[in-house]
């Protein structure tokens, strides 16, 4: 195809994309749109200050000698937070809706060109601090011109493999028993550097390794151009290296792109369902009378259907064993810091913070345009926001379970005082989270897209997560305070059920406002649930 | 005589542009009513302001001789709807969704599963009735869709384009049930793009255009000689012209 056509359909394809960010503009509500901005522009601000950071450090003649010590080990950093954050984040940013484009006789090199710079989405952070780092390079006079290309091959090679990356972590995902395994494999890659560090063995493999070249990895080969310092071969290292991940990018685009086809093809003919959970639906109706019940027991049954769901619940606890296990008990695993005595309690924490955004902060997302079912049907709102609330708590306390349960199958040292601290800490939490979200999830609403095990946007409702959990965190923290200060048990548990009785009442107070709120804009929430995205997916 | 649907003087306004422009419409008990107009009319709208999914700008709106939204709660248990947009929640199954939105409609558990068995059997889901709603096609979904509105046995039927994407046995069957609710005293108010089956259904029509009603009576008031209902139709919006050709089709 003639390149200038296939430029016009990328060119398309971004204004398509643009006009329906656009379009949603006048139904975004101002003030949840103000607070965001406002996140993003302390945490972007903060990158910002980091880049200027960077490119003044490139930019002062003399330090050249310095920057390749600390530049390997820092671009080595970057890479792990562009490529592996985004996976145990659960999040792989903004990505082509292929189902919708590949009708159109769009060539697949523009599709797989798009997909790529879409992995900016991903690695923004790093390619601000990156600019940075070029732009000081560039001003540094010591400093030949051709060392900043270090940096802009880095980046080509990144964008590339998190092309591919993303390409096979969503292909594993959306399969049924692989995706288990998958998930085992990333939350053992992401556990990984921790367990080294913790059982030492990343100092033995550090001195097997010591006098293996390590100029040929990516961020070594770039430190070198960058600095100037370069051999003849060392530009050819960092090209084999983008070869690479080009032909791993586009081996994973065209299975993904044939997987895609193949799903739309079967997917009238997909079999029936077992009824696998039975027992986990059948609870709410003998505590519940009708209609709460029947709405909990479909939060339950629509939950734990969904592929987002699962991979979010299941990261919840391996992730949090994985990781802050090791790092609470120390390498003698009988550390008797703040950290180690209050292990399972932080597990807990971290696993309900990773259900914070999906459970809490945006309730009525999974259900996306069938929401609107909730102002038909002869129920009460509160009655609908208090099943949603339910199969959250339901949820929350059911990681804490596990995290238990397994950690008293590893013998760890738990006591029955920590297990009730930790499920009177998580409750307390929730019922913040719970007051917080409900008003978050009609002031915000976004649809979900729960087929789909990752995220494919950053989305506003992270950010409003994000800042709301510390809030939430803060009267648990304030037990702690008390604990810490009067030394008493007794004192640590009474302004615990202290905020616990605040909490309930917050609760009360936040559930009747946003089924007032619900109620007076039912419009503007159905038509966000309801919204589609453009060309790229949700 | 009594109403199943009184509105009166309703207008919905967005921005500056009025969807519902005065909207005055009396639908008696017991009537298969057929609510047409050309796309973009306020027909949409008017239904879903009459469900209560938009709140009107001005205007008062009975159902069942209660006002919306005063009684909205007892009005809703009465009701069955079919909206344009879908209702179905992706990731129940056929059956689970129905027996939801029985017990949603206060009906026993039990017999709400029972209802939920014999609806799929009646419109030929019960293969299906273990997939996945989101793995459906279109015409099964409005089948789901069209059992979910009878689960509860309503007095009054809401329905925004039910026959759309069904298949012509579907069809058929829909309209022979919908009839059947009418036999029975139910009220249906209908939607349709598709004005032979108004036609053959309806015994009352009104027309809206532009949010304003110009049309509204009996079928046999309304058709005059040998005009079918699809000329009446055209004249009353005033859309009858010649077909133009583009030069380049």
């Amino acid at each position: 195809m003639n390149p200038s056509i296939a430029w016009n359909q990328v060119r398309a394809i971004a204004w398509a994309q643009w006009r329906s960010s656009w379009n949603r503009l006048p139904g975004i509500n101002k003030d949840s749109a103000a607070v965001t901005a406002l996140v993003a522009l302390l945490w972007y601000g903060g990158i910002a200050t980091l880049a200027a950071g960077a490119g003044i450090l490139m930019a002062q003649a003399g330090h050249e000698r310095f920057v390749p010590l600390v530049m390997s080990p820092v671009l080595f950093l970057m890479f792990v937070y562009w490529q592996l954050v985004p996976v145990i984040m659960a999040s792989t940013g903004s990505a082509l809706d292929l189902r919708k484009l590949l009708v159109y006789p769009v060539p697949r090199d523009a599709l797989f060109g798009l997909e790529v710079l879409l992995r900016v989405t991903t690695g923004i952070e790093i390619l601000m601090v990156l600019t940075g780092a070029i732009v000081g390079s560039l001003c540094n006079r010591r400093l030949p011109l051709w060392s900043s290309l270090g940096f802009v091959l880095f980046i080509a090679f990144n964008l590339l493999l998190a092309a591919g990356i993303r390409d096979l972590m969503v292909r594993l995902f959306a399969k049924r028993r692989v995706r288990e395994i998958a998930m085992f494999l990333v939350v053992s890659v992401a556990a990984l550097p921790q367990l080294l560090l913790i059982t030492g063995a990343g100092r033995k493999i550090r001195t097997a390794l010591a006098g293996v070249p390590t100029a040929f990895l990516p961020w070594d080969a770039t430190a070198a151009i960058a600095s100037g310092r370069a051999h003849w071969w060392t530009p050819l290292v960092l090209l084999g290296w983008i070869a690479a991940a080009f032909i791993f990018g586009r081996i994973q685009f065209e299975r993904s792109i044939g997987a895609e086809v193949e799903s739309t093809a079967s997917e009238s003919a997909t079999g029936t369902r077992t009824q696998r959970f039975a027992f986990l639906y059948a609870w709410p109706a003998r505590l519940f009378s009708d209609p709460l019940a029947a709405l909990v027991e479909k939060e339950l049954r629509v939950l734990t259907r969904s592929s987002r769901f699962r991979v979010v619940f299941v990261m919840g606890f391996t992730f949090g064993l994985l990781i802050w296990v090791p790092m609470s008990l120390g390498s003698a695993g009988h550390s008797d810091s703040f950290v180690a005595r209050n292990f399972l309690t932080i597990v807990s924490a971290y696993a309900v913070m990773l259900l914070t955004d999906l459970l809490f902060f945006n309730s009525f997302g999974p259900d996306r345009g069938a929401a609107q079912i909730y102002f038909l049907v002869p129920a009460r709102l509160e009655r609908v926001f208090m099943a949603k609330n339910v199969a959250a708590m339901f949820f929350a306390l059911a990681e804490v379970a596990i995290i238990t349960v397994v950690c008293l199958l590893f013998r760890l040292r738990l006591t029955a005082a920590m297990v009730g601290e930790t499920f009177s800490v998580c409750v307390v939490m929730c019922l913040f989270l719970l007051a917080l979200g409900n008003m978050a999830s009609v002031w915000n609403p976004r649809p979900m897209n729960m087929a789909q095990p990752f995220r494919t946007q950053g989305s506003r409702v992270q950010w409003m997560a994000l800042v709301a959990f510390p809030v939430a965190c803060l009267p648990v923290a304030l037990a702690y305070l008390a604990r810490f200060a009067l030394e008493s048990e007794a004192d640590f548990f009474g302004v615990l059920a202290f905020f616990a009785a605040a909490g309930l009442y917050f609760y009360g107070l936040a559930l009747e406002t946003a089924a007032h709120y619900t109620e007076r804009h039912r419009e503007r929430i159905i038509e966000a649930l309801s919204r589609h995205s453009g060309v790229m997916s949700t | 005589m009594s109403a199943a649907i009184r509105v009166s003087r309703l207008r919905k306004v967005y921005g500056d542009k009025a969807a519902v422009d005065g909207l005055d419409l009396t639908v008696p008990r017991g009537s298969f009513f057929g609510f047409l107009g050309p796309n973009g009319a306020g027909k949409t709208t008017t239904i879903r302001m009459l469900m209560g999914l938009a709140a009107p700008t001005e205007g008062s709106i009975e159902l069942l001789d209660l006002p919306m939204p005063e009684r909205a709660l007892e009005i809703k248990g009465r009701i069955g709807l079919v909206p344009d947009e879908s209702l179905l929640f992706d990731g129940l199954t056929g059956g689970e969704f129905l027996e939801f939105v029985g017990r949603m409609y206060k009906l026993d558990r039990a017999v709400a599963r029972e209802r939920a068995r014999e609806l799929l059997t009646l419109f030929e889901l019960d293969g299906a009735g273990r997939k996945l709603i989101g793995e459906y096609s279109k015409g099964m979904r409005k089948r789901i869709a069209m059992s979910a509105a009878l689960i509860h046995r309503p007095e009054l039927f809401l329905m925004d384009e039910p026959f759309e994407g069904v298949d012509a046995v579907g069809a058929r069957l829909m309209k022979e049930l919908l009839l059947e609710q009418v036999h029975r005293g139910a009220t249906v108010f209908l939607t349709s793009h598709v004005l032979e089956v108004v036609e053959r259904l309806c015994d009352r029509v009104a027309i809206i255009n532009q949010g304003r009603l110009v049309l509204q009576g009996t079928m046999a008031e309304l058709k005059s000689g040998t005009e079918s209902l699809e000329d009446m139709f055209v004249r009353v919006v005033g859309a009858e012209r010649a077909a133009e050709t583009l030069d380049w089709l």
